[in-house]
């Protein structure tokens, strides 16, 4: 069953189209990886997934229900970001409370656990803690919530390296007792491929791929030699990203539908790509690198 | 799997009134302090009259909870702003819900708050006299008693209810648009300046003819209509403003 169906959506800004017909749908019971560069347009598609933005153009539907305005698909749905805005006359475990009352699945046990391990004074306000502090209790309302949808929007920021990975643990974990679906979006693909089941790439509001990580992982490689054989060899494959290293050699990204052997007895070395770098390889622009831009005389 | 829950818009209201009674505490505060503002003035600049027949000097000096009362309804007036704007909206919408059971919470809170601004602020009226009393060179205290039945009393406070309700209407309204389209903010003074400039005339004198539509009404069932009925269009007129906003 899929939980989310999107077609052809779009969202203007003016006019800017921040999603440009995008189609893709997310079965029941998955973690999906929601990748895109900066202004990709990730968190429009979140927000117009939890029903707080409309959509322009196009059908989108949250548990075959339209979310803009849904009670329903409020109820069962849960948006996690840094922003979330928590009222400063209640103190956190009073605000736990007060989310109980809310979210029918509600695991107090967990979230208390959680605030204890994360060492957490109970009697502060959300608004006196530290960025990766608020990212932290905000993630514990996320998953104390239950919710069969739960979508956390850059959940990781400001957490320092150690709460990343305890948050990523603690996402599986919870997850493989309760299963439920779950979209984040992140930067940190590299950290939490581990834990992802599908992958979403988005850019410029159209959709990129969306894949299993497992087929992200063999979707392309690298092939590295000396440049004038590395070339001859491109001409039947789909080259991804090229990245010259010098004159004499360079490196190409390509798709991986080959065969390894023949492009291995020219002696050129075929590596792996990781999907966190073939991500990026897929959304830059045409336009170079940054080096590009302080790189004067080049651009005369 | 995990099944979906069913959900009762009442029961969504019920939970977001709940959250707000204690959320938003802050009111109660600032409801305190402006009664007791209200409370000081009225001691401070009581009005009144002095009669002399050149032998005796009779100095009248009367105390009411008028200026309570009006204080009341700029607090509520400002406090339906206050909720309308984007910080509190955030609130609501961390948690379940969707625009209508936003609104409809939001009145819920208004009128409650409304409805114990009105309480507290008709028994000032007692600690206005006991304290005009102890700070003022008296000689006779009168109360009116006479003739003052429970029904009039009830009416009383029932008219003081609605004028308060009505300021807080016309904050949340007013709220509500800028919230909607922050041009408003200009476009609104505008209107009614401008709308009353034109309709002005010998027989209309304007904004006065709107206040007096309210104020100096003599009938209590009349007024209550007229408020009641203003009181649901106003609301209303929020929640279609509203059904089409984008939050958080």
């Amino acid at each position: 069953m899929n939980v989310i169906e999107c077609e052809g959506l779009v969202k203007k800004y003016g006019s800017l189209n921040a999603l440009d017909h995008i189609s893709f749908s997310i079965k029941e019971n998955t973690i999906t990886g929601l990748i895109g560069r900066n202004g990709a347009g990730k968190t429009t598609l979140l927000k117009i997934l939890a029903g707080f933005w409309r959509e322009t153009e196009g059908t989108i539907t949250v548990f075959d229900r339209r979310p803009f305005n849904n009670l329903e698909v409020s109820m069962n749905s849960i948006f996690v970001d840094d922003m979330m805005s928590f009222t400063n006359t209640l103190n956190l475990k009073e605000l736990l409370s007060e989310a109980q009352a809310f979210y029918p699945n509600w695991d107090a046990e967990l979230a208390e656990r959680l605030l204890g391990y994360f060492n957490f004074n109970p009697r502060l306000v959300h608004q006196s803690l530290s960025k990766g502090k608020r990212s932290t209790f905000n993630m514990i309302v996320g998953l104390a919530a239950k919710c069969p949808l739960t979508i956390f929007d850059e959940p990781t920021t400001g957490m320092d390296r150690a709460v990343r990975k305890d948050f990523y643990r603690a996402l599986l974990k919870d997850y493989l007792l309760n299963p439920r679906t779950i979209i984040i979006s992140s930067h940190h693909l590299d950290e939490m491929e581990d834990i992802l089941e599908d992958i979403l790439l988005i850019d410029e509001g159209k959709k990129v791929l969306q894949l299993p990580v497992d087929e992200l992982k063999e979707y392309a490689v690298t092939l590295s030699g000396r440049t004038a054989v590395v070339m001859q060899t491109l001409q039947d494959k789909e080259v991804i990203y090229k990245r010259n290293v010098d004159i004499d050699n360079c490196s190409v990204v390509v798709r991986n539908n080959f065969l390894h052997g023949e492009v291995k007895q020219l002696g050129i070395n075929v590596s792996p790509v990781t999907p966190s770098d073939l991500c990026v390889y897929l959304t830059k622009g045409q336009g170079g690198g940054i080096d590009d831009v302080f790189n004067k005389s080049k651009s005369v | 799997m995990m099944s979906l829950t069913k959900v009762s818009l009442s029961n969504v209201v019920v939970m977001q009134f709940r959250y707000k009674l204690k959320a938003y505490s802050g009111v109660f505060l600032a409801l305190m302090v402006v009664q007791m503002i209200g409370i000081l003035l009225s001691i401070l600049g009581h009005g009144g009259t002095s009669f002399s027949n050149g032998m005796y000097t009779v100095d009248v000096t009367v105390s009411s909870p008028d200026l309570v009362i009006f204080l009341t309804m700029i607090w509520a007036f400002m406090n339906a702003i206050l909720i309308t704007t984007k910080a509190y909206r955030e609130d609501d919408f961390t948690f379940v819900s969707n625009r209508l059971s936003y609104n409809l919470s939001n009145m819920a809170f208004l009128l409650t708050v409304c409805l114990i601004g009105t309480v507290t602020a008709l028994l000032t009226t007692g600690i206005i006299r006991i304290l005009a009393y102890v700070t003022a060179d008296i000689d006779i205290f009168l109360t009116i008693t006479h003739g003052v039945t429970i029904a009039d009393f009830v009416a009383g406070g029932l008219a003081t209810f609605l004028f308060i309700l009505l300021a807080a209407t016309a904050g949340y309204l007013v709220g509500m648009m800028t919230q909607v389209n922050k041009g408003l903010i200009i476009l609104l003074p505008v209107i009614i300046i401008g709308l009353n400039y034109v309709t002005q005339s010998s027989s209309n004198p304007g904004f006065v003819n709107m206040l007096e539509f309210y104020f100096m009404e003599h009938s209590f069932i009349m007024f209550s209509i007229k408020a009641i009925v203003t009181i649901l269009i106003g609301f209303g007129l929020s929640i279609v403003f509203s059904n089409r906003l984008e939050v958080r």
